[in-house]
């Protein structure tokens, strides 16, 4: 015979695997740089203006950086292809720990002089992590 | 009672977190989790821009959060359509519940 004790405990226990459900989704997104926090602590926490959907065992996207793009060329005057810059910085969280480090340049106007660009017509980045371990922040800048 | 309603404000909370989307750009109209399939301006400043002829394309795509591959940047899709000149950008975002999205940049020039 069902009574409303034996509804109100299954109803309980169905709450309950659902909220541990989503407890796990909610961590997985933490923990895939979905949810963002002040930067550091996690190899997919940065920012960016355009942000592709990461991934947190293994990611590796371009996207742009620069999104005002009116009249900007994309090949020379002689029409060979735009200079490229190049610069990143690393990062790397040590595993277990609440320790992390964070080096290197990735700022336009080094990436500009690395390329020998003069004038930057606009700039894309490409960034890379594994297991929220390891992350590089690329920056690429093009011009002539 | 009080664990019951702990645990059902986790999960609301877990779930906003969810509905809010994985991606990030300038301007994000309200997505779905469940399914989500649109486009929005990626170069939101249109002050005298031209439309321009032709329009390139450059995806890349998530796998459940886990596995993110691809090259969606300005510089890839106006290869890919091989504009000499860019007047402007708009994006796609596609999603099934979490479990697969993509990230088109769409440039538009000559």
């Amino acid at each position: 015979m069902r009574t409303p004790a034996l509804f109100a405990r299954r109803r309980g226990a169905f709450v309950g695997r659902l909220a541990s459900a989503t407890a796990l989704l909610a961590a997985l997104v933490f923990v895939s740089g979905c949810a963002r926090f002040p930067a550091g602590g996690n190899a997919n926490n940065y920012r960016s203006p355009v942000i592709p959907p990461p991934g947190f065992l293994f990611s590796q996207v371009a996207a742009p950086l620069d999104i005002y793009h009116e009249g900007s060329p994309t090949i020379r005057t002689d029409g060979s292809g735009l200079k490229r810059g190049e610069l990143k910085t690393s990062y790397l969280r040590v595993p277990f720990f609440w320790l992390d480090f964070a080096w290197d340049h990735a700022d336009v106007a080094q990436a500009a002089r690395q390329g020998r660009i003069e004038t930057v017509h606009y700039a894309d980045y490409e960034h890379f992590s594994v297991l929220g371990i390891y992350a590089e922040y690329r920056l690429r800048v093009y011009g002539e | 009672m009080i664990r019951t309603l702990v645990k059902s404000l986790a999960a609301t909370a877990a779930v906003a977190v969810l509905a809010t989307g994985c991606y990030q750009a300038p301007v994000m109209p309200p997505s779905g989790w469940v399914y989500s399939s649109f486009t929005a301006p990626l170069d939101y400043d249109q002050e005298a821009s031209k439309l321009g002829s032709r329009s390139g394309r450059a995806s890349s795509m998530s796998i459940l959060g886990l596995v993110a591959l691809g090259d969606c940047s300005i510089n890839t899709a106006a290869r890919n359509a091989g504009l000499s000149t860019i007047h402007g950008a708009d994006y796609e975002f596609f999603n099934v519940l979490g479990i697969y999205q993509n990230f088109t940049v769409i440039v538009h020039g000559d």
